[in-house]
């Protein structure tokens, strides 16, 4: 027996992870029907490329991450977040780089960026020529010159909706994202809006990456500004030829101008109560 | 799964018909706070005999049981420590001693006896809160999950409730009187009805029973200027209906307390003295680690033979647990979601009410519990 309370919710890390995971799925199903083996081997060479990277390192570091399970995630959206064309090896390389500097940055709960996010953006300077420069054509069921994840977005949506199934969904950033990508959208020239939202690297982007609580602010107000900035800027990058590098390169920039806004409104929040008393 | 963010289910509230508890050879009456004894070693006594008179709060004790008075010792409580206790040895007889009476007066508050859960005296809560008191609030709520002592109170008691009430209003004059009901106490909600009262509906979810909260909740619900802070007074209902119960002659020489364990609960109604441990058995309770109050709140039970004394109202039955380690916060913002107090638990300011609300839904606290425990 330690402390009060002596009963608990039965919520669990590694139970979120899962759910997340799970809410992958279905794009990972899809990508798989959409792109065959290909789409296959990069999901399971990314999940066992994060799973090994995580288990040397906890053996390097003492800590005890690999039963967390996040490392389910970052396998799972460092694959979905490429496209069908990238080698066969970059996959495994963004996971293992993803992995790698989550753990050098404070490791789980500490690492300011998205892991996946991260290894997507690393991986930039590799795929530059394969990057989508038409953001138009029926997004709906499938779009398959993109990333292998954006393929459908009816089955991002059963992925979303699990989510929200299981209290995990972050309406607070999801909601502002798609708002703030349509309006952007419809600002920017030549630019078709529904498309942009129909577009699954916006869907990924609003509810799959921000599903990440660890680099997704925390409270109210910096939830629904962090959704319009990653929005806005993600939709502005991806069209202007990024195309899902975009979306990576926008949530990591908000990752950062948010943690680091976050932890200075808590330490000016702590001095003025420290004053208080 | 729970939607979490709106605080932790309340199990159960609905009332089990009371079993009482055989009669007891032994009881065991406390005198923690310096009590005088009025009786000797030897001494025959009867039942509701005031044996004992207050001295640093001014509460006398009454004999739960008719028999003699077996000795004058040092005894362990149930919540750790010990004292000096008077030990009645029960003839069976049960002979009962003439009825209370109780003056028409503030008096009759401290003459009664009855504390509050906890240990406070009533008489003390409510003196202090008697000048320009504007909204009393008696709550049949129960403050924890698994528990329904105080929906057993309304439920059983009405006519004790009423009369308590009724002096209480008479005498404090409160603007409004208030009634908190939790949404699934239906029974309790019935009983409630003849009361000279307004009952007001409250979800069933921990930790809005806490009187602060309800004070917040139901305290300003009519429009109109927000009370000072001390003009709302929270008692529970069955602090009440141990009041009415003494000004109609049986002074608190009875508690119901209620067990409860993972799949069921049980509710005994014990004589004051009791070894908890009689209870326990009487209740039927699985075996596991015991608190004493409820899950949430509850602090261990240091030494199971210890007496039923004023304040305890509930036990608990833990199922086994695994330990394992937690993760670091994974900053989902879920114990702020919960906190009652709108607080940012991970900042560590604001005003707390330990309610224990956000380490309830905490996905990374320290231990994972086994199966058996997240199944309410
Ligand atoms: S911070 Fe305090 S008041 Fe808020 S949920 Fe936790 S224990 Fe309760
Ligand atoms: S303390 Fe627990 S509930 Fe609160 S943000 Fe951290 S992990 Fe979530």
């Amino acid at each position: 027996m330690n402390t009060a309370p002596y009963i608990h919710c039965g919520q669990s890390t590694a139970l979120q992870m899962l759910d997340a995971a799970i809410a992958l799925l279905p794009a990972a199903a899809g990508a798989v029907w959409f792109f065959g083996l290909r789409a296959a081997a990069m999901l399971l060479l990314a999940v066992a490329a994060a799973a090994a990277t995580q288990f040397l390192w906890d053996r390097f570091t003492g800590r005890q991450e690999l039963r967390t399970l996040t490392v389910l995630v970052t396998g799972l959206l460092s694959a979905l977040l490429l496209p069908a064309r990238a080698a066969l090896w970059a996959a495994p390389l963004g996971a293992v780089i993803a992995v790698s500097v989550k753990v050098l940055t404070g490791g789980i709960g500490q690492n300011w960026w998205n892991p996946a996010a991260l290894g997507r953006a690393a991986l930039l300077p590799l795929l530059c020529p394969l990057a989508l420069k038409d953001c138009q054509g029926t997004f709906l069921m499938a779009y398959l010159d993109g990333a292998i994840g954006e393929a459908s977005t009816l089955l991002l949506l059963v992925g979303a909706a699990y989510l929200a199934m299981r209290h995990l969904l972050p309406w607070a950033v999801a909601v502002p994202y798609l708002c703030a990508s349509f309006l952007t959208a419809a600002v920017l020239p030549h630019c078709d809006p529904m498309a942009v939202l129909c577009w699954g690297g916006t869907l990924l982007g609003a509810c799959f990456l921000s599903a990440d609580p660890v680099t997704t602010p925390m409270g109210l107000t910096f939830r629904v500004l962090y959704g319009v900035f990653t929005g806005a800027v993600s939709t502005v990058f991806s069209f202007y030829g990024w195309g899902m590098g975009g979306v990576v390169v926008a949530t990591l920039a908000a990752n950062t101008a948010f943690r680091a806004a976050e932890t200075i409104a808590a330490r000016l929040q702590n001095t003025a109560e420290l004053e208080q008393v | 799964m729970l939607p979490w963010n709106r605080g932790v289910p309340m199990g159960r509230a609905v009332t089990t018909p009371p079993t009482s508890l055989p009669q007891q050879e032994r009881i065991i009456l406390p005198l923690p706070r310096g009590e005088t004894p009025l009786v000797r070693v030897g001494d025959p006594v009867s039942r509701g005999q005031r044996v004992a008179d207050g001295n640093g709060d001014p509460l006398p004790i009454y004999a739960p049981v008719s028999g003699t008075v077996a000795a004058l010792d040092t005894m362990e409580l149930a919540a750790g420590g010990s004292c000096l206790a008077l030990i009645l040895q029960n003839d069976g007889l049960d002979t009962a001693a003439d009825p209370l009476e109780l003056p028409d007066d503030e008096d009759a508050l401290w003459d009664s006896g009855v504390r509050l859960p906890g240990g406070r005296p009533l008489a003390q809560a409510v003196t202090q809160a008697a000048p320009g008191l504007d909204t009393l609030i008696v709550s049949a709520m129960d403050r924890e999950p698994w528990h329904c002592t105080e929906d057993a109170a309304l439920c059983l008691d009405a006519d004790a409730v009423a009369a308590g009430l009724a002096f209480l209003n008479r005498q404090l004059h409160p603007r409004r009187t208030l009634l908190a009901v939790g949404a699934g106490q239906h029974q309790a909600a019935q009983a409630a009805a003849p009361l000279d009262c307004t009952v007001m509906t409250v979800p069933q979810r921990y930790p809005l029973a806490h009187p602060q909260l309800l004070a917040e909740s139901l305290g300003r619900l009519p429009p109109g200027q927000p009370p000072q802070e001390g003009d709302v007074l929270v008692l529970p209902v069955s602090a009440v209906a141990a009041f009415g119960a003494a000004l109609q002659g049986t002074p608190p020489i009875r508690q119901r307390v209620s067990v409860a364990w993972r799949r069921g609960h049980a509710l005994i109604d014990a004589p004051m003295g009791a070894p908890l441990s009689a209870i326990l058995e009487a209740a039927a309770a699985p075996d596991g680690p015991l608190l004493l109050g409820g899950p949430m709140t509850g602090s261990p039970l240091r030494h199971a033979d210890g007496p039923l004394v004023p304040g305890i109202t509930s036990l608990c039955v833990l199922p086994p647990r695994r330990h394992r380690n937690g993760t670091p916060c994974i900053r989902c913002g879920r114990c702020a979601a919960v906190c009652p107090m709108d607080r940012q638990p991970w900042l560590g300011i604001g005003h707390c009410l330990h309610c224990g609300a956000c380490r309830y839904v905490c996905p990374a606290a320290g231990y994972t519990p086994s199966k058996e425990e997240v199944l309410l």
